[in-house]
C-alpha cells in the first residue's frame, strides 16, 4: 500500500525528501521577502526604530548586539544569506547548514514579533528540528527518532485543530466555515462565505468534512496502510486552504512533513 | 556587559518573541471579532475602511508575498487591538501618551503611511480608528488623535 511513495523501508529518501522540500521552502520565502522589500517596503513597518524597544525588552542580549543583529541591513544580509544556504543545502543537506537556516528564520521571526506567518513558521521550526536531527546522527536510531518528531508533530496538528474547532458550537453548526471565509483576502472566497450563509445545509456538511479529517488521524495508528488516502485529502485540504485564504507557505510546509508521517506509519506498520 | 540604559528584561515578551518555537495548532478554532481599521484625511469628514484585498497571480503557489504580506498587516491591526483592550483592562481610562508608548502604536501608524502611499495620497495628518467586527455589527475599539504625516 506505500509503494505509491515507497518510503515505508527507505530512511534515506525521506530524510532527503525532507531536506530538499525545506531547502525549496527557505528558498521561495526569501525570494518573496526580498520581492516584498522592493514592491511594499517591509521595512518602513517592521524596521529596527519602531522595534528596537521592543527587542530590548524582550531579549537577553546587549543593546550593542541587537542594533547590529536587528538592523535593516541585518535583515537583508540574512534574507541574502538564506538564499545561498537554503541553495548549497539542496545539493549538501549538511546538519550546520539546516541549522544556520532555523538560525535566520529565527531571527525573521523575532522581528516579527514572533511569527510572520504563525502555523507555518511553527511547523518549519519542526520540521527544521527534526531535519537537523536525522541529519546530524551517523545513528540509524537517532535518524528515526528526527523523522518521528516531526511525524507527531504533524499527526498532533491534526487532531487538536480538528479538537479545538469541534468543541465550538460554531463548527458543529456550520457557521464557523462562513464566517472564517469572510475574513479572506481575496473578494471571490467572501462571495462563498456569502453563498455559505445562504445555503447552511452545506455549510454543515462542509464544516463536518474538515472535522472528521481531522479527528480521524488516530485511525491510522490502527489502519495505517490508509497513509497514502490521508496524504492524498491532506493535499487536497491544504491546496482548497490556499486557494481559499492565499497561505502557499502553510501548503508547502504541511506538505515537507509528510514524508515523515509516511516514513513513520511504515515503521509502525512494521512493529506491528 | 550590561547597559545601565536597557529597559527592564521580560521574560514573557522573550517567550512570546520565540513563541514559534512552542508550536501549538488552534486553527480557526474561535469564531472572535476581525479586527479593520478606518482612517480620515482632513479633508474628508467620513471614516474610510482600509482594505487588504488581494487579487491572484498564477504564480501566487510558489510566491504570494502580496497576500503575505497583507495578512502580517492585518496582523498588526490585532496586535495593536489587543494592547488597547489590555490597556482598558486597567483602566477604563487610557492616556494618550500610553497609547503611543505602544510598539504595536507604531507599527501601526507605520502601516498607515504605508498605504497613503499605495493609495497615492499625501495628506498632512490623518487620523485612525480601530474597529472590532463581526457580522453586521461594528465597535470602534480605538480612536487615534491627529498624526502628522511626515514626508520621508
Amino acid at each position: 500500500m506505500f509503494s505509491f511513495l515507497n518510503f515505508h523501508t527507505d530512511l534515506a529518501e525521506a530524510v532527503t525528501l525532507t531536506s530538499h522540500l525545506v531547502s525549496l521552502i527557505l528558498f521561495m520565502q526569501a525570494i518573496e521577502m526580498l520581492y516584498l522589500d522592493r514592491l511594499s517596503p517591509l521595512l518602513e513597518i517592521w524596521n529596527s526604530e519602531n522595534l528596537l524597544e521592543d527587542w530590548e525588552a524582550s531579549l537577553p542580549l546587549p543593546l550593542s548586539w541587537l542594533q547590529v543583529l536587528l538592523s535593516n541591513q541585518a535583515f537583508l544580509f540574512s534574507l541574502i544569506l538564506q538564499i545561498a544556504l537554503s541553495l548549497i543545502s539542496f545539493f549538501y543537506p549538511h546538519p550546520l547548514i539546516f541549522i544556520g537556516l532555523f538560525l535566520i528564520h529565527l531571527l525573521t521571526c523575532i522581528r516579527f514579533r514572533g511569527t510572520f506567518n504563525g502555523g507555518s513558521d511553527m511547523m518549519l521550526f519542526v520540521v527544521l528540528t527534526g531535519l537537523i536531527i536525522s541529519l546530524a546522527s551517523s545513528s540509524e536510531k537517532i535518524q528515526k527518532l528526527g523523522l518521528i518528531y516531526i511525524a507527531i508533530h504533524l499527526f498532533y496538528s491534526y487532531f487538536k485543530a480538528g479538537w479545538v474547532k469541534i468543541r465550538e458550537s460554531d463548527w458543529r453548526q456550520g457557521t464557523a466555515l462562513p464566517h472564517f471565509l469572510s475574513r479572506s483576502l481575496y473578494p471571490e472566497t467572501q462571495k462563498i462565505s456569502d453563498w455559505l450563509f445562504q445555503h447552511p445545509k452545506i455549510s454543515w456538511i462542509a464544516s463536518w468534512c474538515v472535522l472528521l479529517f481531522e479527528l480521524s488521524f488516530p485511525l491510522l495508528l490502527w489502519k495505517p496502510q490508509w497513509a497514502t488516502l490521508y496524504f492524498g485529502l491532506a493535499f487536497i485540504f491544504h491546496f482548497s486552504i490556499f486557494l481559499f485564504f492565499g497561505l502557499n507557505r502553510f501548503f508547502w510546509v504541511w506538505i515537507a512533513a509528510w514524508p515523515s508521517l509516511l516514513w513513520s506509519l511504515g515503521f509502525w506498520a512494521s512493529l506491528r | 556587559m550590561r547597559s545601565s540604559q536597557r529597559k527592564h528584561f521580560r521574560l514573557s515578551s522573550f517567550l512570546n518573541l520565540i513563541r514559534a518555537l512552542f508550536p501549538t495548532w488552534n486553527f480557526f478554532d474561535q469564531v472572535q471579532y476581525q479586527f479593520g481599521v478606518e482612517i480620515k484625511v482632513p479633508d474628508l469628514d467620513r471614516w474610510e475602511p482600509l482594505s487588504f484585498n488581494q487579487s491572484r497571480q498564477a504564480f501566487n503557489m510558489a510566491l504570494n508575498g502580496s497576500a503575505n504580506l497583507a495578512m502580517a498587516q492585518v496582523n498588526v491591526i490585532e496586535h495593536f487591538a489587543r494592547d488597547i483592550q489590555e490597556l482598558l483592562l486597567d483602566s477604563p481610562l487610557v492616556e494618550s501618551r500610553q497609547v503611543r508608548s505602544l510598539t504595536s502604536f507604531k507599527l501601526i501608524s507605520a502601516l498607515l503611511k504605508v498605504k497613503m502611499q499605495e493609495y497615492e495620497v499625501s495628506p498632512n495628518s490623518l487620523q485612525f480608528k480601530v474597529v472590532a467586527i463581526r457580522k453586521d455589527e461594528i465597535l470602534d475599539i480605538y480612536i487615534s488623535d491627529w498624526i502628522p504625516c511626515s514626508v520621508s
